[in-house]
């Protein structure tokens, strides 16, 4: 009856650690029915072991009277300060370890954790850590806080480090100011970008203007060897004209010629004196 | 009698078996165990398993942890070397590694954290006042003095601890490092000048670049219109010399004629509506009119100078 109470069940989620006068006799122990000596030869710590559980860096999930307050004001390489809050997810590797190493192994993950990401920022700059940078923090922090934990042997492993927050400060109006930096850069691209726009069109009009003065000489050139030819063509038919009847040919042209500037011309006609002058009184 | 008898002879018995059981004590794997005899120690059993001792006035037992244990110190307000006001938190992992010092130096988990904590708060205080603040943090790794801080820091207060508690630090970390809150308005005053500079920064640089973008296409209009008008006159030059050509070779062995022809045209021109003319009636364009016979003069030609 008395040896009846030693049987013990660890479930498919759970692992155990059995120990009898105090020493360890299980570790680690993989699902299912077992047996240890009871009371008070022996003692078994069975937990949960395939559960994820969470540890929020910079702040506190359920904040509790009685628990100091943690911040999530960090303070950069560039003596700048952000708001930052992590969560890492860890699980229990080993239950031996756990339970028998250390007083408060999920106290040191987040300690742990604090003291990464404090020492990672404090060699970075501000605008790395929330640009360039900000993908490297999971990974540097997770790796730093698994680390420390291997050294101290806690039967901890390091999950995920997932970035909950990161941003400038709200205080004091700074994560503005950082926004309005942002502003800034697209305010920097949007004048660039008028500026190739108008650019763009200017010289488009020009090269309009270019063609149109190109095609305007062309035109004016033409015109000029028409003509030069027209009026050629014109003077040498007259030429062949005059070689045919000289005199004739210029006794026409002079007429003609006569006849279209006295017709529009207010003309006089007076009697010379014998000696071949005119004399003319002009009337006022 | 008899009754008393027997109940003398239980009483004994209960009487034996407790005190058989104080003859042994079982440590715990998460455990060590100190011995002491009449207050005396005599044994320390740091492994797991089960012991002998002698029953319970004799010998008593007291009971330590063996795992690692933990502390934190809190928030303090230090100075760097600069006299710049920080804010530093840090934690313990320690372990009681020689029971009988720890047990004699401190007695009490409670004493010990608080020896521990004053330890760290001096050893923390009198690093950081050797150190100006700009070599604890900074943006070059190279520079960035915090973990070489606080190793010295761990290494400093291993020893101490070693040597006069018992105890063995096995990790020491900052994990808080920043400006006390009174501070953190100056800070932010600082943050947003910064940011408003780099912000000026940018939309100056825009402006710039975009004044850059408009010469530099203004001026390429001007030279694509100049080079269009250098062309054009080229072209119409080009013209002029070609029509110059086709009018000599048109006039050519015709000067004369040339000449003639281009006089007539000349008065055709210069002779307008407004022009008026004088014409004495004995020119031989009015001998008809006047003689009605056509004159033996043939109209005057224009004289070639």
């Amino acid at each position: 009856m008395y040896l009846a109470t030693g049987v013990y069940q660890v479930q498919p989620d759970e692992s155990g650690v059995a120990f009898r006068f105090g020493r360890v006799v299980g570790a680690d122990l993989l699902p299912g029915i077992h047996w240890n000596a009871p009371w008070p030869i022996g003692r078994v710590v069975v937990a949960k072991t395939a559960t994820n559980f969470i540890m929020p860096i910079g702040y506190r999930l359920q904040p509790r009277p009685g628990l100091d307050a943690i911040s999530d004001m960090w303070l950069t390489g560039d003596t700048n300060v952000i708001t930052a809050r992590l969560i890492i997810q860890y699980r229990i590797k080993s239950l031996t370890d756990f339970v028998v190493n250390h007083e408060a192994p999920r106290e040191m993950v987040r300690r742990a954790g604090e003291r990464v990401f404090v020492d990672f920022l404090a060699r970075e700059g501000v605008d790395g850590v929330l640009t360039t940078r900000r993908n490297v923090i999971p990974k540097a922090v997770g790796n730093g806080v698994q680390k420390l934990l291997d050294e101290l042997k806690v039967g901890i492993e390091i999950q995920t480090v997932s970035i909950q927050e990161l941003a400038p400060p709200l205080q004091g109006g700074v994560r503005d100011e950082f926004q309005d930096v942002q502003n800034a850069k697209s305010d920097r691209e949007r004048l660039v970008h008028e500026a190739r726009a108008a650019a763009a069109q200017t010289l488009a009009e020009a090269q309009g203007d270019a063609d149109r003065i190109h095609n305007q000489a062309l035109a004016d050139k033409r015109k000029s060897t028409e003509r030069a030819d027209g009026r050629g063509r014109r003077f040498l038919a007259l030429a062949a004209q005059h070689d045919a009847a000289p005199k004739l040919t210029e006794e026409r042209l002079f007429l003609e010629t006569v006849e279209r500037v006295l017709g529009r011309t207010q003309n006089f006609v007076v009697e010379p004196n014998k000696n071949g002058t005119i004399k003319l009184r002009v009337l006022q | 009698m008899r009754s008393a008898n027997r109940f003398v002879l239980g009483a004994a018995i209960i009487a034996i078996v407790a005190v058989l059981t104080t003859c042994f004590v079982i440590v715990d794997a998460s455990e060590q165990v100190v011995v002491t005899e009449f207050g005396k120690p005599t044994a320390v059993h740091t492994q797991a398993g089960i012991y002998f001792k002698l029953p319970v006035p004799i010998q008593r037992v007291t009971r330590l942890d063996k795992r690692l244990l933990y502390t934190t110190t809190g928030e303090n307000e230090l100075l760097t070397s600069d006299k710049k006001n920080i804010i530093v938190s840090a934690y313990l992992s320690w372990k009681i590694a020689d029971a009988l010092g720890y047990l004699s130096a401190l007695r009490t988990r409670v004493a010990a954290e608080n020896r521990l904590r004053a330890l760290v708060q001096s050893e923390l205080g009198s690093a950081l006042g050797d150190v100006p603040f700009s070599s604890l943090v900074s943006s070059d790794p190279n520079i960035s003095g915090l973990k070489a801080l606080t190793n010295g820091v761990e290494d400093r207060c291993h020893t101490i601890a070693a040597r006069d508690f018992g105890i063995d630090i096995t990790d020491l970390g900052i994990t808080r490092l920043n400006f006390p809150s009174q501070n953190l308005q100056s800070v932010f005053g600082r943050m947003r000048a910064e940011r408003a500079q780099i912000a000026r920064g940018y939309r100056s640089e825009g402006k710039a670049e975009a004044q850059r973008i408009r010469a530099e296409a203004d001026r390429k209009s001007a030279e694509l219109l100049a080079a269009a008008d250098s062309k054009a006159t080229k072209l119409r030059g080009d013209g002029e010399a070609e029509a110059a050509k086709i009018y000599a070779d048109a006039y050519k062995g015709h000067e004369r004629f040339y000449r003639f022809l281009r006089t007539l045209e000349t008065y055709d021109k210069i002779l307008g509506k407004q022009t008026t003319l004088i014409l004495p009636s004995d020119t031989p364009l009015f001998d008809l009119l006047t003689s009605g016979k056509a004159s033996k003069n043939p109209p005057p030609l224009p004289k070639p100078r």
